[in-house]
């Protein structure tokens, strides 16, 4: 899979706009307008991209983690990534599917630094890092957009 | 064929910082110093005593406190109340973690009373701590902490679970689960010897939407900035001598594993005639604690060596090759053990190749009595290699703390 990443990158190529302030953090399985609330307290800033089949909106938080969210062309978040010193607000950006996630972290081991990740038919979730810099996933498989295909990417 | 795609977009935040290309590695030599410590497996036991000094504390490696553990890393700790050299009290069993900076101990294995930390308006201060499998949520109290010969006056650790702090924020629980008792957590503690001095640094003096500090006014927490001075610590850095970082020393073991392993956490880098350097490889990290690992062509920016990850996670099946077990999907399974080359390298150009083995999960647990494994090894999925506590096995691993003059030059960096 040598030119994945650069095949993906050709996609995101696209417009890129920086949002005014009140651009929104969404959350998983949400759709985009849904946490207008949350601009306040994470003073980030937005940027949105626009690609084929999908939307990713890039959120810089003041600590300098950023979390992008992936909409389908309908609005609705179907993927979201972490990377950054801090550990997110987990329930801010899983939304509904925050519970199931602590949930399913509570019933393993602590395992302190070592990564979680919650496989379900619906919902796949890793975490991994530890403070100063945390690396994390989570994604609804059967909202991937099919426009998405992995024949092109392949 | 969607899934793979989606990992296609996971991969991307860690391209942010750069994807490198995995060629122009030259080959590093391994570096094999002697090592003095207790083997224990189910057919052989090979003692030799750990050189004696008063920077040298005992480590150990099996089940823990509540015998559930694999591959923990435990030592004792002693706290006293500031000053005191009576009103002291020893914690065994503490959980020994690269990966953080601080001491954290149960309240509940904590009978001793210690002065509480205040916040800037005077009141308690207590920590909601983010470990990636758990947070932690306690006040911020001082104690002296003596570990070996050493001692470090006065400093703010987190008392977890206690029971005048019982209401806990809920944005602390809205990272994952609260992990307060010995249930959860495993261990009656968490000493925090890593590369950082304090456990969050110029981070908590901003605002943020995902807090660790907070004022307690009666019971009720607000969170708060927080100077670096009232921050949770590594006390390794406040010890008068032997300040630097730290060495942790721990033999080999067998492809089966072994029931329990014994080593040792010798404090300071090139201080004294037992934690020299050698030849070592000095791998030095960004701020974040990172570095590269270069492994089947590709570099995996974000990777990092920790005590408290208590397995390697590298890549997923998909990437590995390696299958998942059936009934533990968090680990690989290979039919028959692989050994494996990585280079890591550092911020500084300097590189080391590493050996390592994936032996099949299942049946490494499938020997009840062996909590100690060095090829116990599992999938995560995204961009970065977690060198966890099976590549200490046979290794001494230095972990240099930020700004730490050493003869290498000063940290953050790993050597080994």
């Amino acid at each position: 899979m040598p030119s994945l990443r650069s095949l993906l990158g050709s996609f995101l190529i696209g417009i890129a706009v920086v949002l005014s302030p009140s651009a929104v953090l969404a959350e998983l399985g949400g759709d985009e307008a849904s946490v207008h609330a949350d601009r306040v307290s994470l003073q980030a800033t937005v940027t949105t991209r626009a690609a084929r089949g999908f939307k990713v909106y890039e959120i810089e938080t003041p600590s300098g983690t950023l979390i992008k969210e992936y909409t389908t062309q309908e609005g609705k978040v179907f993927a979201v990534t972490w990377q950054g010193p801090v550990l997110p607000n987990m329930r801010r950006i899983l939304g509904n599917y925050f519970d199931r996630y602590r949930d399913a972290v509570a019933q393993r081991p602590f395992r302190a630094n070592s990564p979680v990740s919650v496989r379900q038919d619906d919902l796949v979730i890793q975490s991994a890092g530890r403070m100063r810099s945390f690396v994390g996933s989570a994604y609804l498989p059967r909202m991937v957009p099919p426009e998405i295909s992995i024949d092109a990417l392949e | 064929m969607r899934m793979t795609v989606v990992r296609a977009l996971l991969w991307l935040p860690l391209c942010l910082y750069g994807c490198g290309g995995g060629d122009g590695e030259g080959p590093a030599t391994p570096t094999t110093l002697p090592h003095a410590t207790t083997t224990t497996t189910a057919s052989t036991t090979t003692t030799t005593l750990p050189p004696a000094g008063a920077n040298v504390e005992r480590v150990y490696v099996d089940s823990g406190p509540t015998s559930q553990y694999v591959n923990g890393i435990f030592t004792s700790v002693t706290v006293c109340v500031p000053g005191s050299d009576s009103a002291c009290q020893r914690v065994d069993d503490v959980l020994v973690d690269t990966g953080s900076s601080g001491l954290r101990i149960l309240s509940s294995a904590l009978s001793l009373q210690l002065p509480q930390e205040t916040g800037p308006q005077g009141n308690a201060l207590a920590e909601c701590f983010p470990f990636v499998s758990g947070t932690t949520w306690g006040p911020v109290q001082l104690a002296d902490i003596k570990i070996a010969g050493e001692r470090a006056s006065s400093v703010p650790i987190q008392v977890i679970g206690h029971p005048d702090f019982s209401r806990i924020p809920e944005e602390c629980g809205d990272r994952g689960p609260v992990r307060n008792t010995l249930d959860d957590l495993m261990a009656n503690g968490i000493l925090g010897v890593g590369l950082f001095r304090q456990d969050c640094g110029g981070l908590c003096r901003i605002r943020q939407d995902s807090p660790m500090y907070y004022e307690c006014a009666s019971s009720t927490c607000t969170q708060t900035t927080l100077e670096i001075s009232r921050q949770v610590q590594n006390p390794v850095w406040l010890f008068p001598g032997d300040n630097n970082g730290v060495l942790i020393d721990l033999p080999s073991v067998g492809p089966s594993g072994a029931a329990s392993v014994q080593g040792s956490l010798i404090f300071g880098i090139g201080t004294r005639s037992n934690n020299g350097l050698g030849s070592a490889r000095v791998l030095a990290t960004d701020q974040f604690g990172t570095f590269t690992t270069f492994f089947d062509g590709r570099g995996y920016s974000g990777s990092f060596i920790d005590s408290g990850s208590n397995g390697l996670f590298f890549l997923d099946t998909a990437l590995s090759g390696i299958p998942t077990c059936r009934t533990y999907s968090d680990w690989y399974c290979p039919s028959a053990t692989l050994t494996l080359s990585a280079t890591n390298k550092g911020t500084n150009g300097a590189s080391s190749t590493v050996q390592f083995s994936v032996a099949n999960a299942e049946s490494l647990f499938s020997q009840d009595a062996s909590s100690a494994f060095s090829n116990l090894a599992g999938p995560f999925g995204l961009r970065l290699f977690d060198w966890g506590l099976p590549f200490f096995f046979g290794r001494r691993i230095y972990t240099a703390i930020e700004s730490q003059n050493t003869p290498a030059g000063p940290g953050p960096y790993w050597a080994y």
